[in-house]
């Protein structure tokens, strides 16, 4: 027992003017530590009288009442209520600590609109990629209308290299300006019927040759126009 | 304050006549043991020259001197009674449980020291650092009115000693008691004895009286040494 404490205590008692030995401060604290074996081992005995193994208050109690100490025991019977009700109000504190854990799931909702970010990007370049698709598309048809111009100069070889020359500069002409122009009119154009005319023109001009020079002219123009 | 220092004053010049009673009585105790016939016969000189003054004054002594132990032991019991209400007070009033005046660590390996104590509750400790202040106040409070008896100031072994050898329920505690205090508070305790057998003593005296005249000179010569009964000796011669 610290010799501390035990002045502190029994400076509660005496008399301002009082002094107390150093001798006499040793004996109460030898006193103090043998009064608590003295108590332990009686409550001891009540322990183990009803198979108990874990000392408790009551067992302290009865004890100090056997060995004659009673002025004790009222005084500390009220001290252990007092401690049993304050401990119990722990307990309610103990249960605030949940409370933080609910805050805790306050940020749980954050991650929400994170994901709901993500989405939201992805329906943009998806719809932006389209369009070039289509137009690509657009390309490839072009290409097998010249093919189809093959077989039709393969039918008259002596007028081929005439026939030739003339025609590729004025449909490639058309073509470009259409496409500058609109695209819609592209479609007119990619008709198989309007083509087949132009082809059936060419093929009615080539019977004179002055005709031809003059009429050729005029003629596209014409189909053109309408 | 006021109050206690006014019983102070009469008890404290009722001691001094009580300390004389004292000094009378502690001849009579040494006289048996070493030279009784020697003292006797002072004593039944001083008796003789005085007759009834010295009788008168004798029964005085016991009287004041009972009466002011009787006044002491009352005093100690209202000190006790209003030392115990005042802890059923302070304890209602208790709120913090987490500041003791004791260490309940300490508490725990004094209780463990017990081979057979394994297991304690939260509580014991608790309880064990209050019933601990208060053993040692009461052991304080006892211990401090035999300091005031002896007309000191500063609270000695002694003192715990004759509080330890007084209360029943300290009993456990005579192992911790230096034999010389043990001594001092039984010697302490005769000259009470002696008191009711003042007459068979002085009875006794007469036998001896004759034979062991040269003797009694020099156990005279031993009782002139005490200082406080040298003023007795003049006054009486």
């Amino acid at each position: 027992m610290p010799i501390t404490n035990v002045t502190k205590i029994t400076g509660q008692i005496l008399p301002n003017n009082a002094k107390i030995s150093y001798d006499a401060m040793d004996m109460i604290q030898q006193g103090a530590t043998k009064y608590i074996n003295f108590v332990t081992r009686k409550a001891k005995e009540q322990c183990q009288s009803e198979y108990r193994k874990i000392m408790n208050a009551e067992d302290l109690l009865w004890a100090m009442k056997k060995l004659g100490f009673n002025d004790y025991v009222e005084p500390l019977t009220a001290f252990v209520q007092r401690y049993r009700n304050i401990e119990g109000s722990d307990l309610f504190t103990s249960h605030k600590e949940p409370i933080p854990h609910i805050e805790n799931n306050e940020p749980r909702p954050n991650p929400m609109p994170t994901l709901e970010i993500l989405h939201s990007p992805v329906p943009p370049p998806v719809h932006s990629s389209k369009p070039y698709f289509s137009i690509d598309t657009s390309h490839r048809e072009l290409i097998p209308h010249t093919e189809n111009n093959g077989p039709s100069l393969g039918l008259e070889p002596n007028h081929m290299p005439t026939f030739e020359m003339t025609p590729l500069s004025p449909s490639v002409h058309p073509f470009e300006s259409y496409f500058s122009i609109d695209p819609d009119t592209n479609l007119e154009i990619l008709d198989p019927n309007d083509i087949n005319e132009i082809y059936l023109d060419e093929f009615g001009v080539g019977c004179s040759n002055d005709a031809f020079n003059n009429v050729d002219v005029s003629a596209l123009f014409k189909h053109d126009q309408p | 304050m006021d109050h206690q220092g006014h019983s102070q004053n009469p008890s404290m010049g009722v001691v001094g006549s009580g300390a004389q009673l004292a000094y009378g009585s502690n001849p009579y105790q040494p006289g048996q043991i070493t030279g009784p016939p020697g003292s006797v016969v002072t004593s039944v000189g001083t008796i003789q020259s005085t007759g009834q003054p010295a009788g008168a004054q004798l029964g005085q002594h016991q009287l004041a001197y009972q009466h002011i132990h009787q006044q002491q032991q009352h005093q100690l019991q209202q000190q006790l009674q209003q030392f115990w209400s005042s802890q059923y007070q302070e304890i209602e009033k208790v709120t913090d449980f987490k500041n003791h005046s004791l260490p309940l660590a300490r508490i725990k390996k004094i209780m463990k020291a017990d081979e057979d104590v394994r297991m304690i509750s939260a509580e014991a400790p608790v309880i064990f650092a209050r019933a601990c202040e208060m053993f040692i106040l009461e052991l304080t409070l006892r211990s401090w009115n035999h300091t005031e008896e002896n007309k000191r100031r500063t609270l000695q072994k002694n003192d715990i000693a004759a509080a330890i050898t007084r209360t029943d329920i300290f009993d456990f505690l005579v192992d911790i008691v230096p034999r010389e205090d043990l001594k001092d508070e039984v010697l302490a305790s005769i000259p009470r004895g002696t008191m009711p057998v003042a007459g068979p003593a002085d009875a006794l005296p007469y036998c001896y009286m004759p034979p062991q005249h040269p003797s009694q000179v020099g156990a005279a010569g031993v009782i002139m040494g005490k200082p406080v009964m040298d003023p007795n000796m003049y006054a009486q011669q």
